[in-house]
């Protein structure tokens, strides 16, 4: 067990360099000359072949690959991004950290309100399997899948900001404003959670535990709730764990249509203005909760799960 | 998963889809329930003292000795030794002024008791100080002729500031207006008495300081307790930064927003929309600058004269006018309006003429290729328009500009990028086709045309591939330093005639300042200065 | 073909299938269909409502929203084809080069792809498209980019269990060569799966295309592309409302038609997953 834990450590710190010199090799690759940036950024107004050398020379642009990416790994370690290219009195770092908590708050709030919904949806879907209202459920969860979270959004905004006037259209300042675009990611979450409570339960009471309960004659309701739910509820709090970096990571295009001021709009901004540190910033993020979250749950799912335990 | 009647979802879905579509058929019948919405909200936002402003983007640096910064602020926080108004020049931190005889010394009586608002006294040292920190950066100055022409400012005494010159320079006392670089900052404020690579605090003499402010959320300014003037009715500014359009007006029409203005802020379509409107005022003023294209004498295509002038002859401005701006901006002719200064000059503008355009195209060697795109020895006819995202009507226009080319062979690509990038990539010279304004008064013409001497915006890059562009330059500096009226004119008549002959300004529009806002606002109105929204003038109705 | 044998018993199958090819002859088959050009602007027509000459009315630069429309078609429904097409091509010849010749290529292959899928998607075509630049073909490599793995590790798999099949090893005893084995015999056995994967996904890279046209990464004006028509009239929700209206109406549509019929012909093809 520990040895699988070890392990597993082992290869996400792999990953994690894996991840950290991809960014590198992303921000070396971009078509334009880093030294000509640097003196652009620093507003000079005349740039010169001498200037861009003497600016190579000085930032060491010229060592060899693994130098200049140990050297900018350092710089990493040191919370050190650089400034944008586009607002050059502004750090990277000091963007990212202005947007980020906007963004998790919109993650947090999507992600309660895909628990408050899913998961009794779900447990209704399977005890009521094939009922009207499983039906319908799978009729809406389907039409959710259909439809590209942008359209929702703008159908939202049309419809309850502008028509009905009851909430403000964009931007972030309060709880009103956080309605709709949680909502709008919600949507595409929620169809998922569904689908995955219902198809565990019902693989659930299909178990010689459930049989044998029911035989026992206990209440179905108690059966229903402390048996097949609980179990179901394990293994789909690990999806629901692992999928938090895909629901930050997609607050993106949400963000955008309701002008959400979190690090996503920060991202697409930034490719519209070829802003490279920040994008790169951002993969670097996004890059490692993947491989911190996967770890986490995975471990935690080892811990949790006796049978998967004994495997290893 | 749906294993029977996979038919069904689908229909229902199209059945919803349709029945909001009808919603969206019947907007116009709802309106009615909209206005009374709007009028309930109004009652309970009577006789407020806080007015909500919005803009596109964040204030950013306020620096006023830099350039970083939204104007609007700067001018609210800030004050010049003078100002200048449509009846010329009118005292501020200076009360008065004099002028020696030779033109070259300009000696400024100070205005006293003035204090900066962290309460340091505004005389001709604190003055003295904001000079000698914009000296130190002069180089970002130089776009302003007066800083190549500066020999000295000092401060006899408490009250009196004494700026020599080399030669004389009639624009002298406009330049010294202009908030940037020109706006004073407590010297408190700066950084071991520079200003260039930053200041501590926003803190000036105007008529508002800066309360607080969240990045890319909020600014809120107050008004200045220690302000020398007379006291803005309006105690209060919240400024919102949304960057959409359209929600922009939502807001406005959900009562979030009181005002929205700006030449950039607010299209035709919603002034037409609110033109009969009980709720929201609209208030527009005289033409300020002209909307332009700029083209890039560098650029392989249109460093073709005869290409920048078919492009000058298939421009439907009249079209755009009255199709894009509904008549509210007229279509322009010249780089300046007649109306500027000393630019009523005998021209002839490039009709429009579509023929005349395919036939200069001809002339020119550009022949039509297989893909209805011309070209010329192996060169295809297509280039580039870059636009600010962040203007409401740039996109339109690109849109509507490259159908019509698209008609003359031409292939055109619109990018477009928000407006710091845009502006660099405009500095630096990368475009074909650019979005360009003249600046407006007090700018132009002498500043827009100084400006076009070094790489301040994109005329300088654009005209490097222009034969005459060292002539040109050398006329710039001699209009500016010529003391006759009469030699003044023969340079701007001839500088105007090459720089309308080399066809590199393709002017669409005469563009004029806009303003959306309710009702209950009074007295919302223009300055001499189009990027100045003037608070200090606006109140609510009682 | 069995696969179309069943789908021809399937009433919804062939609805659906009927529809999706009446929507790519109406883009196939544009010019004749359209009533006016899309790319025509005038702008003295602009926001005109529903009428005989505009259908579904006029955009901000008074060109026919209808004909935009249909043109529309191409490269949204288009594009979402060529991605699928590349995909299956690339994640096809990955999984069969793994799963036939084993050994250090599968080893390889196998673990790009773990590298591939632990990554999020969306953020993968973010950075493809920051690098390469705000382009249509950029935003095909980029879903291909992303998508191809899950391809190749579907069909190694379904290589693994095909290979040692009776009749596959017969061929080899007899002494046919590995290719023809494999064209012969492997390609046939997975199509089927391929093809409901292959109409799942559709509808997906439909909305990847649309999304990334919405927010201006994609398809360029003036290109008529449903993303993009979407995005230009939210510049008009307060003035125009209608305008947003068909582009949005045509993508859902579309979308669930895909989705739909990937999952009648998962039911038809493969009985197991029914139950599910």
């Amino acid at each position: 067990m520990i040895v699988y834990i070890i392990k597993r450590i082992l290869v996400s710190i792999l990953l994690i360099f894996a991840v950290t010199f991809i960014c590198f090799v992303f921000i070396n690759m971009i078509p334009s000359d880093p030294a000509e940036v640097v003196l652009r950024v620093r507003q000079t107004p005349i740039i010169t072949e001498e200037a861009i050398k003497e600016v190579t020379q000085a930032l060491g642009l010229d060592d060899p690959y693994f130098i200049r990416y140990l050297k900018w790994l350092r710089n990493c370690l040191r919370l050190d991004f650089g400034v944008s290219y586009i607002n050059p009195s502004r750090t990277v770092w000091g963007e990212f950290t202005r947007t980020l908590p906007d963004t998790i708050l919109l993650a947090l709030s999507s992600l309660i309100i895909v628990i408050i919904v899913s998961i009794p949806t779900g447990f209704f879907c399977a005890i009521f399997k094939d009922s009207l209202f499983d039906r319908v459920v799978r009729i809406l969860v389907f039409a959710t899948t259909s439809m590209p979270a942008y359209v929702v959004g703008l159908l939202l905004m049309w419809l309850i900001s502008y028509r009905l006037k009851l909430l403000p259209t964009s931007g972030s300042g309060g709880f009103r404003h956080i309605i709709m675009p949680s909502i709008t990611i919600a949507m595409t979450y929620i169809s998922t959670y569904i689908r995955l409570i219902r198809n565990n339960m019902l693989e659930n009471m299909k178990e010689d535990y459930v049989v044998y309960a029911k035989v026992r004659g206990l209440n179905p309701w108690r059966i229903s709730i402390f048996h097949i739910l609980k179990n179901s509820l394990q293994s789909c709090m690990v999806a629901i764990g692992m999928s938090i970096p895909q629901l930050i990571s997609g607050t993106m295009v949400v963000e955008n249509v309701f002008a959400w001021p979190g690090l996503g709009k920060l991202c697409i901004a930034s490719i519209f203005n070829r802003d490279y540190p920040i994008i790169q910033l951002y993969i670097l993020f996004v890059g490692i909760l993947f491989v911190l979250f996967n770890l986490i749950f995975d471990i935690l799912q080892h811990l949790a799960d006796p049978r998967i335990r004994s495997l290893s | 998963m749906i294993t029977k009647n996979a038919i069904k979802p689908f229909l229902i879905l199209s059945i919803i889809v349709l029945v909001l579509g009808i919603f969206a058929g019947c907007s116009k019948t709802s309106d009615v329930e909209t206005a009374s919405n709007l009028n309930t909200d109004e009652a309970t936002k009577m006789t407020r003292e806080e007015l909500v402003f919005v803009n596109f983007r964040d204030i950013r640096d306020l620096n006023p000795h830099l350039y970083a910064g939204e104007m609007y602020a700067q001018e609210m926080l800030y004050e010049t030794l003078v100002t200048i108004s449509k009846d010329g020049y009118e005292p501020c931190l200076a009360e008065s002024w004099k002028i020696s005889k030779d033109g070259k010394v300009y000696t400024f009586n100070i205005r006293k008791n003035v204090y900066f608002s962290d309460g340091e006294i505004c005389d001709a040292h604190a003055i003295k100080a904001n000079f000698d920190a914009i000296i130190e950066n002069k180089e970002r100055h130089t776009w302003l002729e007066m800083m190549n022409l500066l020999v000295s400012v000092e401060a006899t005494d408490e009250n009196t500031l004494m700026i020599t010159l080399s030669s004389p320079y009639y624009p002298m006392l406009t330049e010294l207006g202009v908030t940037r670089p020109f706006a004073m900052v407590s010297p408190k404020a700066m950084i071991n008495g520079s200003t260039k690579d930053g200041v501590q605090e926003y803190i000036g003499t105007g008529s508002y300081i800066l309360k607080e402010f969240k990045t890319d959320e909020y600014a809120i300014f107050e008004k200045n307790p220690l302000y020398w003037g007379e006291e803005p009715a309006i105690d209060k500014i919240t400024v919102k930064v949304i960057p959409d359009n359209q929600t922009r007006i939502l807001a406005l029409e959900n009562g979030e927003i009181d005002l929205i203005y700006g030449k950039n802020m607010i299209d035709a379509d919603t002034i037409n929309k609110y033109v009969n409107s009980e709720e929201i005022e609209i208030a527009l003023s005289k033409p300020t600058s002209t909307r332009q294209l700029l083209m890039n004498s560098k650029s392989p295509v249109l460093g073709d004269i005869n290409v920048r002038k078919a492009i000058q002859h298939a421009t439907d401005k009249k079209m755009i006018s009255d199709g894009i701006f509904y008549g509210l901006e007229e279509p322009a002719d010249f780089l300046f309006s007649k109306t500027v200064p000393y630019c009523d000059v005998a021209i002839k503008p490039y009709e429009y003429n579509f023929q005349e355009a395919v036939k200069l195209l001809e002339e020119s060697g550009w022949v039509v290729g297989n893909d209805a795109i011309r070209e010329k020895n192996g060169q295809k006819l297509a280039f580039d328009i870059l636009y600010n995202s962040d203007s409401v009507t740039e996109k339109i226009i690109s849109e509507y500009i490259q159908s019509q080319y698209s008609k003359l062979g031409m292939s055109v690509t619109i990018k477009g990028e928000e407006e710091q990038s845009y502006r660099d990539n405009m500095k630096a010279g990368n475009f074909d086709m650019v979005f360009n304004i003249s600046w407006g008064m007090p700018y132009d013409p002498q500043s827009s045309l100084s400006a076009m001497q070094r790489p301040v915006y994109g005329d300088y890059a654009a005209q490097q591939g222009l034969e005459d562009k060292t002539h040109l330059d050398d006329m710039i500096s001699k209009i500016m330093v010529s003391t006759s009226e009469e030699e003044r004119q023969k340079l701007y008549n001839e500088v105007l005639s090459i720089l309308h002959e080399e066809a590199i300004y393709l002017p669409l529009t005469y563009e004029c300042n806009k303003a959306v806002f309710t009702k209950d606002l009074n007295n919302v109105v223009f300055t001499q200065s189009q990027y100045e929204v003037p608070f200090a003038m606006m109140h609510f109705k009682k | 073909m069995m696969m179309w044998e069943r789908i021809k018993k399937s009433k919804q199958g062939l609805g659906l299938i009927l529809f999706i090819l009446i929507v790519m002859m109406l883009g196939i088959f544009a010019p004749i269909f359209t009533p006016n050009d899309p790319y025509k602007t005038n702008l003295v027509m602009k926001f005109q409502a529903f009428s005989m000459e505009y259908p579904l009315g006029t955009d901000h630069l008074g060109r026919c929203i209808l004909s935009r429309l249909i043109y529309g078609i191409r490269p949204t429904l288009f594009l979402a084809i060529v991605t699928m097409v590349g995909t299956i091509l690339i994640g096809s010849l990955m999984g069969i080069l793994s799963g036939y010749f084993k050994g250090w290529i599968d080893e390889l292959i196998m673990r790009i792809v773990d590298v591939m899928l632990s990554f999020p998607s969306q953020i993968m075509i973010f950075a493809v498209i920051a690098l390469l630049g705000v382009n249509v073909i950029n935003v095909i490599l980029a879903n291909i980019f992303i998508k191809w793995a899950w391809y190749a590790r579907m069909i190694r798999t379904k290589v693994l269990q095909y290979r040692e099949k009776d009749y596959i090893l017969y061929s080899r005893c007899i002494g046919s060569s590995g290719w023809y084995i494999l064209i012969k015999h492997l390609i046939p056995n997975i199509s089927s799966d391929l093809v409901v994967l292959a109409t799942l996904d559709i509808g997906w890279a439909l909305i990847n295309i649309s999304t990334l046209s919405f927010l201006g990464l994609g398809v360029q004006a003036p290109t008529p592309e449903w993303g993009a028509m979407l995005s230009e009239a939210k510049n008009f929700m307060t003035t125009n409302p209608v305008q947003m209206f068909a582009p949005g109406v045509a993508i859902l549509l579309t979308v669930s038609a895909f989705n739909l019929l990937g999952d009648v012909m998962r039911d038809i093809l493969d009985p197991k997953e029914v139950i599910k």
